[in-house]
């Protein structure tokens, strides 16, 4: 599976649910793939699960995505542990989990650790094994963000992906918008619903 | 800030706070227990400040009132998030215990208040110390209605000594 279609699989069954993306290639490709009003892009390294944790607080009744990479989900990793503690049914966070960090040449190995093990701190925060899901395959992906829509989570969902060229700062597609009208784009999205 | 507490409580209730992500501090304390018992406010025990304050972020973004509580300290994790915000402009307000200079007990508070010091001169955040005999819960309220309306973060600093002079009277 490649970074793109773990994109793909998010917009697919994203309907109208926010989505916050972290920073850097998972951004353009969304930004490229889908002009969805409520994308906050390029959110900071580590904290795109903690805005879209707030988005899911504040707004229960409608669903919150946060796409990940996993430098950026390691970076913040304590937040798994708050979503544990306080969880809101209407999260999903999808990691693309590559094992490097998406800048420059695209070629230095992320140091905290595999998908695998990511899944295994989310369930020792205290996530449901069954809420915490690994897959290298993007039938299966869809299928699992499928199931996110109509059954409670939050969902942690780790997307082990190959490496590609969109992982090479300056081969990735950019976001032709700002962040602040991104969040007011989102703002009075999430307001007229 | 035993006394001090229930006023700044009041002001963030008569603010329309409706969510207190907080890291707990002996020097907030007082204030997180009246918060954790008010009913109409949600509270959150985040696990890093700077993470509460990206979750109040995104509770802006919901279109929600929230506070933030820490030790200064926090702050000092959170220049990044804070820079986003000021950015985006996606307001947060932030009560951080200490950072009133005078009347701090200990050695190891210094790092913490220079590291709050230097996030707010540096991303030249609006901020105020209370202080003692101030009517807090009105400050606390016109801070809040400043944050909102100009969509700016400010940090309100709460140092140790102010209900000292109660004490001392």
């Amino acid at each position: 599976m490649q970074r793109a279609d773990v994109v793909d699989a998010v917009v697919a069954e994203r309907d109208d649910a926010t989505l916050v993306v972290s920073p850097g290639a998972s951004s353009g490709l969304v930004f490229a793939r889908d002009p969805h009003p409520a994308t906050i892009h390029n959110m900071e390294l580590g904290y795109a699960t903690a805005v879209a944790y707030g988005i899911a607080l504040g707004r229960p009744d409608r669903r919150v995505i946060a796409l990940e990479g996993d430098g950026s989900m390691f970076a913040g990793i304590q937040v798994l542990g708050t979503l544990a503690r306080f969880p809101v049914s209407n999260l999903t966070v999808v990691v693309v989990a590559n094992g490097i960090w998406g800048t420059g040449a695209g070629n230095v190995a992320t140091t905290p650790g595999s998908a695998a093990q990511l899944a295994e701190i989310a369930r020792a925060c205290g996530h449901p094994a069954g809420r915490v899901l690994v897959t290298a395959e993007a039938p299966e992906l869809r299928t699992i963000l499928a199931r996110a829509k109509s059954e409670a989570g939050p969902w942690i969902v780790c997307a082990v992906t190959e490496r590609s060229s969109t992982d090479r700062s300056g081969a990735r597609p950019r976001v032709q918008f700002d962040s602040v009208e991104a969040i007011d784009l989102t703002r009075r999205y999430l307001r007229s619903k | 800030m035993g006394g001090s507490a229930a006023a700044i409580h009041a002001g963030l209730v008569a603010a329309g706070i409706e969510f207190c992500l907080y890291l707990p501090d002996s020097g907030t304390g007082a204030l997180t227990e009246l918060l954790e018992a008010d009913p109409n406010i949600t509270t959150i025990v985040c696990a890093r400040e700077d993470e509460g304050i990206a979750t109040a972020a995104g509770l802006f973004v919901a279109g929600r009132r929230a506070v933030v509580v820490m030790e200064c300290s926090g702050l000092g994790y959170a220049g990044l998030i804070l820079a986003r915000c000021r950015l985006q402009r996606t307001p947060v307000f932030v009560l951080a215990s200490h950072g009133g200079i005078i009347g701090e007990p200990f050695d190891y508070h210094a790092a913490p208040i220079a590291a709050a010091r230097g996030i707010v001169d540096g991303l030249h955040l609006d901020n105020i110390v209370l202080r003692p005999g101030e009517l807090h819960d009105e400050t606390i309220r016109l801070a809040f209605q400043t944050v909102e309306n100009h969509r700016t973060s400010m940090v309100v600093f709460m140092p140790l000594y102010l209900d000292e002079h109660r004490a001392a009277r």
